[in-house]
């Protein structure tokens, strides 16, 4: 048998540039991000560019409002939320990211603003509490007329360190602080829900109305 | 269930325990190196004969993987067939067994199936356990089925690093506690956590109070439940293993099973000491609360030395099991042969342990043992394997085993992934 001495083939640069850059985006490992490459080779042109043009976009019209953080536009700053006269002052309400700010709003009961924190306490991943907004919201209670913070991050281990954190900062602000209760999800059966969130549960039960 | 209930291993093996608990089917599906593998496994004694590299082991394994989901190689991936691997888009693997207990036969389904996500060999593998075609969490396994398994390095446990009787008693403890493992897997990502911490202010050379606090409290919560659930399994397995100890010494020595926190869990913070080994094991069996208090004040004096090293210095990550025998630590000054006899005492104790507090008896799994104990050590433990309702042993050599205990066993050959079943009965 004669050696096989044909030269592999490799990818072409400019499309492995581009499987590169899409597997570094979140859950986008190789394999998708070959996929999505070589979707966009074959797609039209403009589907390509307005792709293109609407991540520039975003990236130049979107920025953190000064005030909350949650994302608005270039034109917008601060961003409706905090501006709106309809809202209550009073209430600021505290989360880890701007997609929780989202999904708040989604429930529609909500009626004070906003702050977003941009992460969590995890020491692990280097972030401590100064990588966090937490000293903005400092400013805020002392600038805005704040008379409750209700603490949103997750309740996982890290986002209960920041909510202690929060609470020590806020304890002696005169603030009230409060903390989204805990417990059985909407729809769910007791049997399947695990020890600590039944107990959380119990502890947090209420008086039926 | 307590821990008062006296050991009843003299039981004469003919009599049937009160609560059959043994697995009557076994399915492997791509599990090590078997690709398929259904039998249906007798009650008693069951040895499984074989040269090395057979699949002897696999069956234990596959048995013992039931049972917590947890596997000994330390990941799950080692688990699956290799062929398997190689050749399938999705490998996976699968175990299936009917489980006879007291009221019903259960049919426990533990599945490793690699995820979509990722890519290549590193996909993460997905675990499922269904108990009747219903989908369980892995604690709820410990609940149908219990299993003590005998390798051949546990003969290493007494004189070993401390770290492995750690571990030895965390799998023991998860067995019969579901709440041990989800705690022990918090405080592992709380001490993470507080260690990064310790080291990045350590480094940075200034410290926050305020930020350490949290991990304090959750350390202490975490470890106090911890400490209190070692202290006090080990304080009824000595109950069990220390009258055996006796049995297979000949009443020479009494076997002393002793918890060592690294911090007094008593004595207020001022008065702080270094305790030796004398310090009875009930002074560890406090209220969480107490002990709690006590290691959040200990951590607090401490605070300039963790900060120094960036590591957590106390807790149940750095606790000690010691085996005592008349008031000598086997672990440093005894001989192999102590060494020995007290490990045949704990693994033979575990079973009544067990036994106490499930009221099920667990299914006795000896891997090769036998090779390690003298012909006295041998019959000593086979005699007293007749308590459980089913038992699988493997061996090279079945000479190991004496003439009057191979006549009352099945004895299987394995063969390449293959296992022969004679048809003849006995």
């Amino acid at each position: 048998m004669r050696p096989n001495t044909a030269q592999p083939v490799s990818t072409p640069r400019p499309v492995q540039k581009a499987i590169d850059e899409l597997s570094r985006l979140p859950g986008i490992g190789p394999k998708s991000a070959s996929r999505l490459a070589f979707f966009l080779l074959r797609a039209k042109q403009e589907q390509v560019e307005d792709l293109a043009n609407a991540l520039l976009e975003m990236r130049a019209n979107i920025r953190f409002c000064q005030n909350c953080f949650h994302i608005t536009t270039e034109d917008r700053d601060p961003c409706t939320i905090c501006i709106d006269p309809a809202r209550d002052a009073q209430i600021l309400c505290v989360v880890e990211d701007p997609l929780d700010v989202i999904a708040l709003e989604k429930t529609r009961l909500h009626k004070g603003k906003y702050h977003v924190l941009h992460g969590s306490i995890s020491p692990v991943d280097g972030i401590g509490p100064e990588d966090l907004r937490i000293r903005e919201l400092m400013g805020r209670i002392q600038r805005e007329p704040i008379r409750e913070v209700i603490v949103a991050t997750n309740p996982n281990l890290s986002g209960q360190a920041t909510a202690m954190y929060l609470h020590q900062q806020l304890q002696n602000t005169g603030v009230r602080v409060t903390r989204l209760a805990q417990g059985l999800p909407v729809g769910g059966d007791l049997e399947y829900a695990d020890e600590t969130t039944l107990a959380r549960a119990l502890e947090g039960r209420r008086e039926m109305s | 269930m307590g821990g008062t209930r006296l050991p009843s291993q003299l039981l004469p093996s003919c009599l049937p325990p009160p609560h059959p608990v043994y697995i009557r089917h076994l399915s492997l599906t791509n599990f090590r190196n078997y690709r398929r593998l259904e039998v249906s496994l007798p009650t008693g004694a069951l040895i499984l004969v074989g040269r090395n590299a057979q699949g002897k082991t696999s069956i234990l394994e596959a048995i013992h993987y039931l049972t917590s989901a947890s596997s000994l190689h330390g990941t799950d991936r080692q688990l699956l067939n290799w062929l398997a691997v190689r050749t399938d888009a999705n490998p996976f693997m699968k175990i299936v067994a009917e489980v006879v207990t007291a009221h019903e036969i259960r049919k426990v389904d533990v599945r490793l199936e690699t995820s979509d996500g990722g890519f290549g060999k590193e996909r993460p593998l997905r675990k499922t356990v269904l108990i009747n075609g219903v989908r369980k969490q892995v604690g709820e396994l410990s609940r149908v089925v219990n299993a003590v398994l005998f390798l051949p390095q546990d003969m290493a446990l007494v004189e070993g690093a401390p770290a492995l009787r750690r571990r030895y008693l965390d799998a023991l403890i998860s067995q019969v506690d579901p709440d041990y493992a989800p705690t022990l897997l918090e405080y592992g990502k709380v001490l993470t956590q507080r260690n990064a911490l310790l080291k990045q202010f350590g480094e940075s050379g200034r410290s926050d109070e305020s930020q350490l606090q949290f991990w304090d409290v959750q350390l202490c919560q975490h470890g106090a439940i911890l400490i209190n659930k070692r202290a006090r399994a080990l304080e009824e397995l000595e109950l069990y293993a220390s009258r055996l100890h006796r049995d297979l010494t000949g009443g020479l020595d009494y076997l002393h099973l002793a918890y060592q926190p690294n911090f007094d869990p008593v004595v207020q913070a001022s008065e702080q000491l270094q305790f030796g080994l004398t310090v009875p094991i009930q002074r560890a069996r406090l209220a969480e609360a107490q002990m709690m208090t006590s290691m959040q004040a200990r951590l607090l004096e401490l605070r300039a030395e963790e900060l120094a090293r960036g590591v957590t210095v106390i807790g149940p990550h750095r606790d000690e099991l010691r085996f005592i025998a008349s008031g000598v630590d086997i672990g440093l000054y005894g001989s192999r042969g102590q060494g020995r006899s007290a490990v045949l005492a704990l693994k033979l104790a575990e079973l009544q342990w067990i036994h106490a507090r499930t009221d099920e008896y667990p299914i006795l799994l000896l891997d090769e043992v036998l090779a390690e104990l003298d012909s006295q050590r041998r019959r000593d433990l086979l005699e007293r394997t007749g308590v459980v309702q089913q038992s699988l042993m493997t061996t090279t050599d079945l000479d190991g085993f004496e003439p009057a205990f191979r006549a009352q066993a099945r004895i299987w050959q394995i063969h390449q992934g293959t296992v022969e079943i004679p048809d003849h009965k006995r």
